[in-house]
């Protein structure tokens, strides 16, 4: 019979919500922000367009309906940035012994913890404004996780790839 | 090895199938073209309709034509060979394909004895590759002595390649047993009894019928066309009936449509069901069932991920499960593998669960496991929500004036209530040595058991609201399935959490 029944010993246990979590690059948030500004002016520059060539709706967006139209675009795109901004600050992440732990969101707040020994591939991928900045996301892909994969933004290039390389090395450890 | 088989004997040559292969692409065929079948039935009613009736019938003979055509094509186009680290298949009629699947790829060798080759007494083999469908290989209208012999043949190169070295794999492939036929101990089946009880309780043929009359009735085919086609007026003969006849006909009608669904769902499990066996072997297990077509699976111990208990609620008032085993086909190193499959054990007994498991993933006997429950709060929010949107239901059948509905409303919302509290009742998880075990379901209950070291992710989840509250969704991730709980204690949920991390971390078990 294989069966076995440890005792759990909670107290002696290494708890994942006492590691501390590191904060992710600081030109990240701001990269966010520029992100939904880039955005907001294609949207703005997009209406100045249709009310300087499309009579009907310069009469809408300049008429009554205007009042209402122009604040709601400002008002959504403050949310935006303020939303980006936020939720770029309030991402954390750190790298235990044994797994990689990362936090994120602001009205739910979420712990992904993926250990290492399940990372099936390691991707560094960075976007144009990343480049700029200097900036990295890592993510890491397990078995069966789907669309739910593992992702650390708003890294150093540097760092993401020296914690690509830890992992690599624990799983040539491993095997 | 069989002198007999004139192509498959394992080598360097391309061989080729047997002509009664046709048989095998032709159902293939027809398998794959089913989607195309069901936008035909449209197209010829609407030839039919415009005065092209004598065309119509070319369209469905043409189709006939196309697939024993492509068949016979496929068949002529069709090699493999079996080498020492791969299996290769060339086929393709119009583009050529050459499917090159590594030995230690191939993840399961299943034998299938369909029905149209029973009379022959052929085989079709199933060569399942790394993930996609695109990697599966079939050899059709093989003898059982050749189709064995191929298995054999690429259990024993599966073991061989995995004694070369390449520590990590050696676990993993030892459990195929090439001479699975002579260690098989049988340890679990199913009677007709039992297959009636699973066509009952999971009775699938409302949706597949109710979509068909749906259907229909868009139709010139509709019910009252066809009567009114035998010179029967459904409408005229209606109105001549009193209130009374027409309700107890109406009930009738329904009866009898419901015992006729039933049947079907009868029939239907049975087809497929028919001869349950599960056999032993070391530490895999093979299962056979099937009434037309023969199905032949096997299952390594070590490549399920979780076994979900499923329980509808005629289960639940009959004292049945149904027994799930789920896995992953394979992953690649390098490659995200997405493709669960599942076998499912029909209509298990409550009682008779232990004898299933204990030949599988001994140990964990639910039915008396002690779980946390979720807080009392998940109740109060669905509660809350459910009531509310009663209420705009309310609102808007008063504006609109449906009596019928201001009826119904105040019916629904206790029962609907009574599910909800049900539901909450019955959430929770157990941690019990190397398994986590979460209870979930209305009336029916069922259970999803996760071997702690197989889990790939964990998460914990709580909104500002649920923090406050000290309370937390978790979600742990297995290869194939997740179990997710929600409102729990905070503190249990990450002792859970941290639990399941150690047992992952600690040992260095491999999840397949």
């Amino acid at each position: 019979m294989s069966f076995t029944n440890v005792e759990i010993r909670p107290d002696e246990l290494p708890r994942f919500d006492a590691a501390e979590l590191q904060p992710v690059h600081a030109a990240y948030p701001r990269v966010c922000l520029a992100m939904v500004l880039v955005a907001a002016c294609v949207v703005l520059l997009a209406l100045g367009l249709a009310v300087v060539a499309a009579p009907p709706l310069r009469m809408f967006i300049l008429g009554p309906a205007g009042l209402i139209v122009l604040p709601g675009v400002v008002l959504l795109f403050g949310f935006m940035a303020w939303f980006a901004y936020r939720s770029a600050n309030v991402i954390g992440y750190a790298v235990r012994e044994h797994d990689l732990i990362v936090q994120s969101g602001i009205f739910w707040r979420k712990q992904t913890i993926q250990p290492i020994m399940r990372i099936q591939h390691v991707e560094i991928t960075r976007g144009p404004l990343d480049k700029r900045f200097g900036l990295a996301n890592l993510r890491l892909f397990s078995a069966g996780t789907g669309h739910l994969t593992f992702e650390i933004p708003g890294l150093a290039v540097d760092l993401a790839e020296r914690i690509k390389g830890f992992i690599l090395r624990f799983q040539q450890g491993a095997s | 090895m069989n002198e007999a088989a004139p192509a498959p004997v394992p080598g360097e040559l391309w061989a080729r199938l047997s002509p009664w292969s046709i048989l095998h692409f032709a159902a293939r065929g027809v398998a794959q073209n089913l989607q195309m079948a069901y936008w035909l039935i449209p197209a010829m009613l609407g030839a039919s309709m415009i005065n092209l009736a004598a065309f119509a019938w070319y369209v469905p003979g043409l189709m006939i034509l196309l697939v024993i055509g492509s068949a016979i094509l496929s068949y002529r186009m069709f090699s493999y060979r079996l080498l020492e680290n791969s299996v290769q298949v060339r086929q393709g009629v119009l583009v050529r394909k050459q499917l090159d699947l590594p030995v230690e790829r191939i993840q399961n060798v299943n034998i299938e004895d369909p029905f149209y080759f029973r009379p022959m007494g052929l085989l079709t083999i199933r060569i399942d590759g790394a993930g996609s469908s695109s990697d599966e290989v079939y050899l059709g209208a093989l003898t059982r002595q050749q189709a064995e012999s191929i298995r054999n043949d690429i259990i024993i190169r599966k073991r061989r390649l995995a004694a070369d070295g390449n520590g990590t794999e050696a676990n993993g492939t030892a459990g195929m047993d090439p001479v699975a036929s002579a260690g098989e101990q049988p340890f679990f089946s199913r009677s007709l009894a039992d297959l009636v009880v699973y066509g009952l309780t999971n009775n699938r043929a409302f949706l597949i019928i109710g979509g068909g009359f749906a259907f229909l009735s868009q139709t010139p085919l509709s019910l009252e066309n066809i009567f009114r086609s035998m010179g029967v007026d459904v409408g005229a003969y209606l109105a001549a009936q009193s209130v009374t006849r027409l309700a107890v006909m109406s009930v009738i009608a329904v009866v009898t449509a419901l015992v006729l669904l039933a049947m079907l769902s009868i029939l239907a499990s049975i087809a497929t069901n028919f001869g349950f066996r599960m056999y032993r072997s070391g530490d895999s297990f093979t299962l056979r069932r099937g009434l037309f077509t023969r199905h032949e699976t096997h299952v390594r111990k070590s490549r399920i991920q979780s076994v979900h208990y499923s329980q509808a609620w005629l289960d639940f008032l009959v004292g049945r499960r149904d027994v799930i085993f789920e896995q992953i086909s394979h992953a690649a190193p390098g490659a995200v593998a997405q493709r669960t499959s599942r076998t499912v054990v029909p209509a298990v007994a409550l009682r008779d669960t232990a004898a299933l498991m204990n030949g599988i993933l001994p140990g964990v006997d639910v039915d008396h496991l002690a779980f946390t429950p979720i807080s009392r709060r998940y109740f109060h929010k669905h509660a809350i929500i459910v009531t509310l949107l009663y209420l705009l239901g309310g609102i808007v059948t008063l504006v609109l004036d449906l009596t019928m509905l201001q009826l119904l409303l105040p019916l629904l919302w206790p029962f609907h209530l009574v599910l909800i509290h049900m539901r909450w009742k019955r959430a929770g998880l157990a941690v019990h040595g190397d398994h986590v075990v979460a209870r979930s379901g209305a009336i029916g209950i069922s259970y999803r058991i996760v071997p702690a070291w197989k889990i790939q992710q964990v998460r914990h989840l709580q909104s500002l609201l649920m923090k406050r509250r000290g309370l937390s969704n978790i979600r742990l991730q297995t290869a194939a399935s997740a179990i997710s709980v929600p409102y729990l204690d905070t503190s249990f949920a990450k002792a859970v959490i941290d639990h399941c991390l150690y047992r992952v971390e600690s040992t260095r078990r491999s999840w397949m």
